[in-house]
């Protein structure tokens, strides 16, 4: 009996004590605990000492900085392109534009012109100069030399007219290298560049259409620069003096373009398919007077 | 692939038929096989189901700067045509290309 008495008396205790002891853990307020839950300052030390919190803020600088690069990014796709990558864009276009016309998809042998060429530039001290060289299958257009980005020219020469003249690869080169001359003189540009172009080149039109009318402008001054306008006397002069002065310190060179120069007045005076020449490059004769060297009178 | 527009050929000649017109940085996937004899100047390429020739000199193991890529809502509005795609690949066969030494 006693037994059993003490038995139930330490039960009693014990629930007692487990009772108490429940009552003490719940005395917290259901809001405070929450509060506590939700509290990041009572946290905020833990968080700090994990380095949660630095994360946190560098995400949050991240995000930032990403959704600004998007922006301009997506901004970035709204420009025009620069004054010197549309010269090459502009005049690529063109020749696309004109390829029946032109003539310059058909096939031909490797005439080796571009080493040719290539050696002649190196000959005369002029390094590092990219260019591209398309040769055309019509009499109507003999030559030209348009502009391409990064500073690269492109140079367009007739193949019935280099037959016609039966010109060697280094005559080609000569002719070249005129045009060459001609290009880095800017007189292309001048004058087929306009002000709309100059005005947009570079710019943003984020939010609204681009300006095409501009490229269609550019096309057209382009055909009438290269059919119809040509080059003034002045700017040959400056050109076949140019020639000369360069040519002068290699006289197998010199030689070969006064020959080339009295080849082309020989020719162009009886051929009237080419008469249109003489009003875009004007004039061989003029241009062997210019270089001739002057007679001395004793 | 380099240039805006080029072209996968049937043979290793530029003027060779087109079998497809890419445009600059599309993924090209070089083969190398021994059932096909490819000159230097080339690489024989596979592009979706085509199966051709691209000169070497027009592919990169870098992604390229395209002009179309960096300004595509002004590309867009050249509203090139497909003959236009064309030809412009054609340009590239074409141009023969040169560079003078550094000095």
């Amino acid at each position: 009996m006693i037994n059993i008495s003490r038995a139930r008396h330490a039960l009693t205790s014990f629930l007692l004590l487990f009772t108490f002891c429940a009552v003490a853990q719940g005395t917290k307020l259901q809001e405070e605990k929450e509060l506590e839950l939700v509290n990041f300052k009572s946290i905020k030390k833990v968080l700090q000492e994990d380095g949660l919190s630095q994360a946190a803020t560098q995400k949050k600088n991240q995000v930032k900085v990403l959704k600004a690069e998007m922006t301009n990014l997506d901004k970035g796709r709204y420009e025009y392109p620069t004054e010197d990558e549309f010269w090459g864009l502009v005049s690529e276009y063109w020749l696309v534009k004109n390829a029946q016309l032109l003539g310059w998809d058909f096939e031909k042998p490797d005439y080796g012109i571009d080493s040719a060429f290539r050696t002649v530039l190196e000959n005369l001290g002029f390094y590092q100069k990219k260019f591209k060289i398309l040769l055309l299958n019509t009499p109507t257009m003999v030559r030209a030399s348009i502009p391409g980005s990064e500073g690269e020219m492109i140079l367009l020469i007739s193949v019935p007219f280099i037959r016609s003249l039966d010109l060697s690869k280094l005559e080609i080169s000569l002719l070249l290298l005129e045009d060459y001359f001609r290009l880095e003189s800017n007189y292309f540009k001048k004058a087929v560049s306009t002000d709309k172009m100059k005005k947009l080149a570079g710019t943003s039109f984020y939010g609204g259409v681009p300006d095409m009318s501009m490229v269609e402008e550019l096309v057209k001054k382009y055909n009438t620069q290269v059919h119809k306008n040509g080059f003034t006397f002045q700017q040959q002069f400056e050109t076949t003096q140019k020639m000369d002065a360069f040519l002068k310190s290699n006289p197998p060179l010199w030689n070969a373009y006064f020959r080339l120069l009295g080849k082309l007045q020989s020719f162009l005076k009886v051929n009237i398919q080419y008469k249109e020449y003489l009003k875009l490059y004007p004039s061989p004769e003029m241009q062997l007077k210019w270089i001739s060297p002057e007679e001395k009178v004793l | 692939m380099k240039p805006l527009f080029g072209h996968v050929h049937q043979s290793s000649v530029r003027t060779s038929a087109s079998l497809t017109t890419i445009q600059c940085a599309h993924p090209v996937k070089v083969i190398e096989s021994s059932k096909v004899s490819v000159s230097i100047e080339w690489s024989y390429v596979q592009v979706a189901d085509y199966r051709g020739f691209i000169l070497k000199q027009y592919l990169s193991e870098k992604k390229p700067d395209c002009i179309q890529g960096k300004y595509p809502k002004f590309f867009d509005k050249l509203n090139l045509d497909l003959s236009e795609l064309y030809y412009w690949g054609r340009l590239y066969d074409q141009y023969i290309q040169g560079e003078t030494r550094v000095n």
